[in-house]
């Protein structure tokens, strides 16, 4: 994975060398991690593609075992407006196609086997996210608003943050709330006896704590609550019937320390999450970042993720026995995932998975729309940057259904758990 | 919500200790020029950021922890 330096990087240099450095260097002070308002005007924009490894031929009893291919084109403005606001726009655009998985079964030799779709499925979505803030003296407030449009899938979301620097600027403190009201109108409905329109609602809230260790290190802390309420089934599983409420926790670390010896930082970020459908989580993710020269960045990286099964997991062609909970039918819920790997009664499938992906963009860094009241700003700095990025991931995946959004990834395992009495 | 009220005790009580050791830490202007450098931001790529995080979101259970949720499906 290769990445630039940011045209900015070269004016951050410590060198204390002149009055008008050290004011350049206060005024540029922790961007990270503070609220500091961007000093010039960014446009971004990037193409990439994302492609998954076919699901082996002896695991599909039905369907195509090709996964999918995705391209995505992105574009991103990001400016100075005024003394005290900046303006952030955001566009995504998807276009995917390839088979989806349908249920799980229990194949002959007594493990996960899939039914999957039939030859591709096509599908594009598009995503705009607008977002204003405001800069105060000690204080930043943010709002965004997002849109996503899919053939079968719209979803609006609000979300509103807000920062506040305190000890002399060394530590950031951030608190955020959104909410996301989502459209579901699955396509072939009444050929496949899908529901034809159903609707789920996501309120989220979050805090964090940025903390600047020394002048080479930093880390924060983040922590959110998430509550989905509505239909959060599936609807293109087969047999699929999830609970209509979900509470989840997330709590996370980052790490990052610059090693001036070795020209690099390392990146440590760690994420624990549970939610009240049994799922709990590590996420471990650890980078280098090696500057080459100056305007390369090689970014080797290693990601770690493992889940648990939801409790209510099973075989989605299994009958169906409905358990209560809190007043919540929930009979059958195939592709949940877990580390555990071996269970009394079944042993782990080891299938190897890779995914990968590769993007290339560019970025250009523009004279902010006004002018900026950091002496930082440069009169005129016009840089046109080109990264490339490759990265492949794999890891052991008794996932029932790989394409659920439950089922899947490095380092998990099945386990099949059935609490209905 | 028992669960919940923990969850925000411990975490409050983590950020206050890594703050209490922190707060004797100051830093003059001048050495701050390391923290400003691109690769030591949370994200110094938000666009790659963007893209993994759908990616992830949508083959995961798991989601969260560095901010609001976000919007949209994408799924498979």
């Amino acid at each position: 994975m290769r990445e630039p330096r940011a045209p900015d990087a070269a004016a951050t240099e410590v060198k204390p060398d002149s009055p008008l450095t050290a004011l350049t260097m206060a005024a540029m002070s922790l961007p990270a991690f503070s609220a500091t308002q961007p000093v010039e005007s960014t446009v971004s924009a990037g193409v990439s593609n994302y492609q998954e490894a076919d699901i082996p031929r002896h695991d599909v009893i039905g369907g195509d075992n090709r996964r999918y291919d995705i391209d995505i084109r992105q574009f991103r403005l990001l400016t100075p407006i005024g003394r005290r606001w900046s303006f952030d726009l955001g566009v995504s655009q998807e276009t995917m196609s390839g088979a989806s998985p349908w249920a799980t079964v229990r194949g002959a030799d007594g493990e996960a086997d899939l039914i999957m779709s039939g030859a591709t499925i096509e599908d594009s979505r598009t995503e705009v996210n607008v977002s204003g803030a405001h800069y105060g003296e000690d204080r930043s407030t943010a709002v965004t608003l997002t849109r996503s449009r899919e053939d079968d899938y719209e979803a609006d979301a609000l979300s509103v943050s807000r920062e506040w620097t305190l000890n002399d600027d060394l530590t950031t403190v951030s608190a955020g709330a959104s909410y996301s009201s989502d459209v579901i109108e699955p396509s072939d409905a009444a050929i496949f006896g899908r529901v034809a329109r159903e609707e789920r609602r996501t309120r989220s809230a979050s805090v964090g704590v940025a903390q600047v260790l020394d002048r080479n290190s930093a880390l924060h802390a983040g922590l959110s609550f998430t509550d989905h309420r509505g239909y959060l089934t599936d609807p293109y599983k087969l047999r699929d019937t999830r609970p209509d409420g979900r509470f989840e926790r997330a709590l996370s670390m980052r790490y990052r320390r610059f090693l001036p010896g070795r020209d690099g930082a390392v990146h440590l970020d760690y994420r624990f999450y549970d939610d009240d459908w049994g799922i709990s989580s590590h996420t471990l993710h650890a980078s280098w970042y090696q500057n080459v020269g100056a305007r390369f960045q090689v970014v080797p990286n290693v990601r770690y993720y493992s889940q648990s099964a939801a409790y209510f997991g099973t075989f989605g062609t299994e009958s169906a026995r409905p358990c209560r909970d809190g007043g919540s039918s929930m009979p059958v819920f195939p592709g949940s995932a877990g580390r555990k790997w071996s269970t009394p009664t079944r042993r782990s499938i080891c299938r190897w998975r890779a995914w990968n992906s590769t993007s290339v963009g560019w970025l250009r860094n523009m004279p902010p729309m006004r002018r900026s009241p950091s002496p930082a700003r440069p009169e005129s700095t016009t840089a046109l940057s080109i990264w490339a990025a490759m990265s492949a991931s794999w890891g052991r995946n008794r996932a029932a259904i790989p394409g659920s959004s439950e089922s899947r990834i490095h380092g998990t395992a099945i386990r099949r758990l059935q609490r209905c009495r | 919500m028992g669960a919940m009220s923990r969850t925000l005790g411990r975490f409050t009580i983590g950020a206050a200790i890594v703050s209490c050791l922190c707060a004797c830490t100051t830093l003059q202007p001048w050495e701050r020029g390391t923290l400003a450098r691109p690769e030591m931001q949370l994200d110094p790529n938000p666009l790659q950021t963007g893209l993994y995080e759908q990616v992830y979101d949508s083959k995961e259970a798991a989601s969260g922890g560095a901010g609001a949720a976000g919007a949209g499906c994408g799924c498979n």
